[in-house]
């Protein structure tokens, strides 16, 4: 008789702890959302819950949804947010937040020693750590002595069509990259750039890691990719090489983390106490260490590869200029 | 005695059972094309620049050509698959009924295992450096790219080819015997396969091909990893560059309603195909020999199958390494993977629930209109990106709302009650009626009637259903990355995750749980389903 | 004590057949009519009209006096009293022989229920095959199953479609002299479809159906 009634109990003890999984808890609680990849930032939130005993519920980005994914949630969300914290893995998405007034003001007391350019003057947001565009190349198919230096080296002709590789210009840090060059060498020689770039028959691809494997299997020669793909090439004991490029030049391009105050998030003070603690100089070091930041920018004057000066307000008010021209010439 | 006007509580009942799926699986969709035809209703009357315009998707030659990738892609996936599946029909009905029995309950296994573990396969084996691509580019002086459209052709091609193979064996198992000895009498075996049997099977065949071109017209997930852009991915990167669901939607309606059509037109011919075997079987073709052709075909359609079956885990198992790299695997993903289980059950549950009546409605003869086929299919036709727009926007407009469990469950339940409504349609066609009907004779309440009789006897069906649902579940990314609430994520999403952070090893690690999760639940379904048609003898 | 059974101008079609039409008889409360006819003369489907499993288009069905089914309105099956058993024996697989027997026996006491199909078990030789599932069975064993089962709560009407007709001789005969036994002793209502002058004359009444 009992058995008969078994798999209704289990039924209702499945859907029992459904429920119970979606049961509102009454510890504190933070909601963050990041596009840092989740294997980089899980630890450190992890971090967080443990040290203050506060609950992180954390909505990643996946590459999948374009990176700017979190962008269209936080703006759907305005008149009800639902985030505390925005920790983006470069700076371009946080400005257009600031730009919509879907940031709030918070001065972090642990980011004094961050230089001011990695700072947003009113407090909006706040740099953390480096990543830099790079290089990568596939050591079995390029000789030593071809190895690009330069960006401008990316348009030899001796690199084939479908040899060069480069994520889609519409998002992420490739956005971020295109936008930094108009806003560095003039909108119309940026322009001519891609436009050299994309007559050789530089290869699309979906996005940086993408660059990284297809590099890494030698689908593709060489590709511009982030510091923190690269290195995952060169730990995983890939035939790569990652080179910084323009260190004899304007520098290479670094692109900082960026952790920002969500306006009208539901936990303030939470919210603020898990901004202190990713700012800090322990995270900043970990994530480092983790092979996901380049470098602090703490130190970013006197150590590590020569970097790009950049105006950031300059190159966010060039990011749609930007990406229009790239997108009539590689996409349409 | 009470008489009760006949019939009412049935049609309401019917009625609700209706709505309610409809508004699960095109809820969504409706809440968006409700959106866009206020806003253009609103734009009739102004004056200013037509709204459709400010709405307006710019179809550019970039966009039709990745619409044109589509429909390629979805041909020659559907081709492929046609000739997979009925390959794999064949060999299974000719095989000695252990043999026949054993892989009846196997040949649906690439069909749940999700696309990208598959695409991480290929990857792997053919990647540059791999032996494999070396061993090509010896013989032919060119290593071949793991990416593009050939990988996601053959990759698709052989996740749909059980579908084709489900709609194969049923129409292969309701061929009469009367009718092939009449053909034996008149020539050779060949004859027979060629001339009767495999030509009933067309229109069961024709069906399959229509579901499995729409499928993979809203296919995304396997092109996106192996690099071969397809139109379903700009519904994404559109929503992602502006935010608008309108715009998302707009641009969703060329692949929509192809595949609705499609969709559309392959109810009709499932409608008048059998979906589920006869309870013997077609044992007896067993002994009819194939001609050359054919037993070439089913010979490379099992073997493809089987391939398909075993080189994930096999490759899979190589990239972990080790069991320590899966259980830390799985470890670290322990809350993801309880997250994805809990979901998948509910999402079975529910899918289930909501295509119980709908399933029944279709399955009566005299009350299955075409039009209500095509209705209760055309969800499938719908992209995974779109039922997640959908679900975020009207998220938005609810008072108080967040994104929480409900809108994952949803995503999921929505994307998919309709392969559930099939696998119940095909139960509650294959039921004797009478077994149900005696049971009314008795005065028992009807609680106790459902669970002691009607349930139990369409176990076989529901749980089909159920173990289908399930599978897919685990598997789900297009939806889910969207609607995911705070703090909750699926093993599913952190694989796409350690995919491009680039973990091989971990990868291959979840991967390998995520697999052995749902090898388990089929394998102990297909067990106890086993020892079921032992104790009751009743075969699917 | 069984049920009077009256049905007049009842006809049912199913698409464009016509599987009954004008048909009137009435059956007296423990009386016992048989149904003769050739295949497709609708026998079956009178018996489904009168258990409720079929609505019929034209005329009525009424059990003592209370119409229980007619165009449009229709009594629930279970509220009828009926016990049936069809050409074939729908015994329901998940369930023993006794198990299938005890479903209908609901609100009896557990000791009277047991009583009860123990007496049955042994009056249609299943006793030791009470505990065995339906593919255990043998086609008559299978049929006496289903009889039990139609018995079982003592129903006032007994409708049987053809129950034997797959039976060897001897045993028919002895399943026959049973039903009738059965039906004398606890006064039902008997309607059965009769393939034989032997069925034929376990009733008191003929009813001879033809096709259409």
């Amino acid at each position: 008789m009992i058995k008969h009634y078994v798999p209704l109990l289990l039924i209702l003890s499945i859907l029992l702890l459904g429920l119970a999984a979606c049961t509102a808890k009454d510890e504190p609680a933070v909601v963050v959302y990041t596009s840092v990849d989740q294997p980089f930032a899980e630890p450190i939130l992890t971090a967080f819950e443990q040290k203050t005993g506060v609950r992180v519920l954390a909505v990643y980005d996946t590459e999948a949804a374009k990176t700017t994914g979190l962008v269209s949630r936080l703006s759907a969300e305005r008149d009800h947010p639902q985030a505390d914290v925005f920790w983006s893995s470069e700076i371009a998405q946080t400005l257009w937040l600031q730009d919509h007034g879907l940031l709030a003001v918070y001065q972090s007391p642990v980011a004094d020693d961050i230089p001011a350019g990695f700072r947003d003057p009113q407090g909006y947001w706040t740099g953390l750590g480096y990543r830099t565009r790079v290089i990568i190349v596939n050591t079995e198919r390029v000789a030593p002595e071809d190895y690009p230096q330069t960006l401008a080296d990316l348009l030899d002709p001796k690199w084939g069509p479908g040899e060069v590789g480069l994520a889609n210009p519409l998002f992420g840090t490739t956005a971020t990259h295109a936008a930094a060059l108009y806003a560095s060498w003039g909108a119309q020689p940026a322009l001519d750039y891609f436009q050299q770039l994309e007559a050789q028959g530089v290869r699309i691809v979906d996005g940086n890691s993408v660059v990284r494997d297809m590099v890494a299997s030698g689908d593709l020669k060489l590709g511009l990719t982030d510091t923190d793909d690269a290195e995952a090439a060169v730990q995983a004991g890939k035939p790569v090489i990652v080179i910084f490029p323009d260190q004899d030049g304007a520098g290479t391009l670094a692109i900082p983390n960026t952790v920002a105050l969500v306006a009208g998030g539901p936990n303030l003070a939470q919210g603020q106490a898990l901004i202190d603690y990713l700012l800090s100089a322990e995270v900043e070091t970990q994530l480092i260490r983790d092979g996901f930041l380049h470098g602090s920018l703490r130190d970013s004057a006197s150590a590590g590869p020569v970097l790009m000066a950049v105006d950031w307000r300059a190159v966010a008010e060039q990011m749609e200029a930007a990406k229009r021209d790239l997108q009539d010439l590689f996409l349409r | 005695m009470k008489s009760s006007p006949r019939g009412i509580h049935s049609s309401i009942g019917q009625g609700l059972g209706l709505a309610a799926y409809l508004l699960v699986t095109l809820g969504p969709a409706a809440w968006l094309g409700w959106a866009l035809l206020e806003t253009v209703v609103g734009g009739w009357g102004n004056s200013a620049a037509p709204v459709l315009q400010a709405e307006g998707v710019e179809l550019n030659s970039r966009t039709w050509g990745l619409l044109g990738h589509s429909l390629g892609l979805a041909a020659l996936v559907t081709a492929g698959s046609l000739l997979l599946g009925l390959g794999a029909a064949v060999w299974i009905v000719t095989r000695p009924p252990w043999l026949g029995r054993l892989t009846r309950k196997l040949y649906l296994v690439p069909f749940i295992i999700p696309g990208y573990i598959y695409a991480l396969t290929w990857l792997s084996l053919f990647s540059r450096s791999s032996l494999l691509a070396q061993g090509v580019e010896r013989l032919f002086g060119q290593a071949p790219s793991a990416y593009g459209l050939p990988g996601a052709v053959l990759i698709l091609a052989l996740i749909y080819a059980p579908l084709v193979t489900l709609v194969m064996l049923a129409a292969l198992d309701a061929s009469e015997p009367e009718l092939v000895e009449q053909a034996l009498l008149m020539g050779p075996a060949g004859r027979a396969w060629r001339g009767v049997i495999l030509p009933l099977s067309r229109p069961g065949a024709v069906a399959a091909a229509g579901l499995v071109f729409a499928l993979a017209l809203v296919e995304y997930g396997v092109p996106a990893l192996l690099e071969f852009n397809v139109y379903p991915m700009e519904i994404y990167a559109e929503f992602s560059q502006s935010g608008d669901p309108l715009r998302a939607l707009l641009l969703a309606l060329p692949v929509l309603i192809s595949a609705a059509l499609l969709v559309g037109a392959a109810q009709w011919l499932l409608q008048r195909t059998p979906l589920s075997s006869r309870p013997q079987g077609a044992a007896w073709l067993s002994n009819l020999p194939l001609p050359g052709f054919e037993r070439t075909l089913a010979w490379f359609s099992a073997l493809s199958l089987a391939a398909a079956c075993l080189l994930p885990i096999l490759v899979l198992v190589i990239q972990a390494g080790s069991l320590s790299v899966v259980w830390s695997a799985a470890s670290q993903a322990q809350h993801d993977l309880l997250t994805t289980l809990l979901l998948a059950l509910s999402a079975a549950l529910g899918a289930v629930l909501v295509a119980f009546i709908p399933a029944q409605r279709l399955a009566a003869s005299d009350a299955a209109s075409p039009w209500l086929w095509a209705l209760l299919l055309v969800p499938l036709a719908v992209p995974a990106p779109l039922v997640g727009i959908g679900l975020v926007d009207l998220a938005n407009h609810l008072p108080g709302r967040s994104l929480g469990w409900f809108f994952m469950w949803a995503a999921h339940v929505g994307r998919f009650a309709p392969l559930a409504l099939i696998a119940l349609v095909a139960q509650f066609r294959r039921r004797e009626p009478l077994l149900h009907e005696l049971a009314q004779l008795y005065p028992v309440g009807w609680l106790r009637r459902l669970w002691q009789i009607d349930l139990p006897l369409m176990a076989g069906g529901l749980s089909a259903a159920l173990v289908v649902v399930f599978a897919l579940s685990l598997g789900e990314i297009g939806a889910t990355l969207l609607v995911i609430p705070p703090g909750l994520g699926t093993a599913a999403l952190r694989l796409y995750n350690l995919l491009h952070y680039g973990a091989p090893a971990s990868t291959a690690g979840l991967a390998l749980s995520l697999l052995f999760i749902i090898l388990a639940v089929g394998g102990l379904w297909a067990g106890f389903y086993e020892r079921g048609v032992r104790r009751f003898g009743q075969i699917d | 004590m069984g049920k009077l059974i009256e049905v007049q101008q009842v006809g049912k079609r199913f698409g464009a057949v016509q599987a009954l039409e004008g048909i009137s008889f009435s059956v007296p409360g423990g009386g016992s009519l048989a149904l003769r006819g050739p295949s497709g003369s609708g026998k079956t489907t009178l018996l489904r009209l009168i258990c409720g499993l079929e609505e019929p288009d034209r005329g009525q069905v009424a059990l003592d006096g209370q119409v229980v089914s007619q165009p449009g309105r229709l009594a629930p099956p279970w509220q009828r009293g009926i016990g049936a058993v069809f050409q074939k024996p729908a015994l329901w697989p998940h369930l023993t022989v006794r198990q299938n027997a005890a479903f209908g026996l609901t609100g009896w006491g557990k000791q009277q229920a047991a009583a009860r199909l123990d007496e049955l078990l042994d009056a249609v030789d299943l006793s030791k095959l009470a505990e065995r599932y339906p593919y255990q069975l043998s086609g008559g064993e299978a049929q006496r199953a289903a009889l039990l089962r139609a018995l079982a709560p003592r129903p006032p009407i007994l409708l049987l479609d053809e129950p034997f007709a797959n039976l060897d001789p001897a045993l028919r005969t002895s399943m026959l002299a049973f039903v009738q036994q059965t039906q004398q002793a606890e006064g039902a209502t008997l309607i059965l479809v009769a393939h034989d002058d032997e069925s034929a004359a376990i009733c008191t009444q003929v009813l001879y159906l033809e096709k259409r």
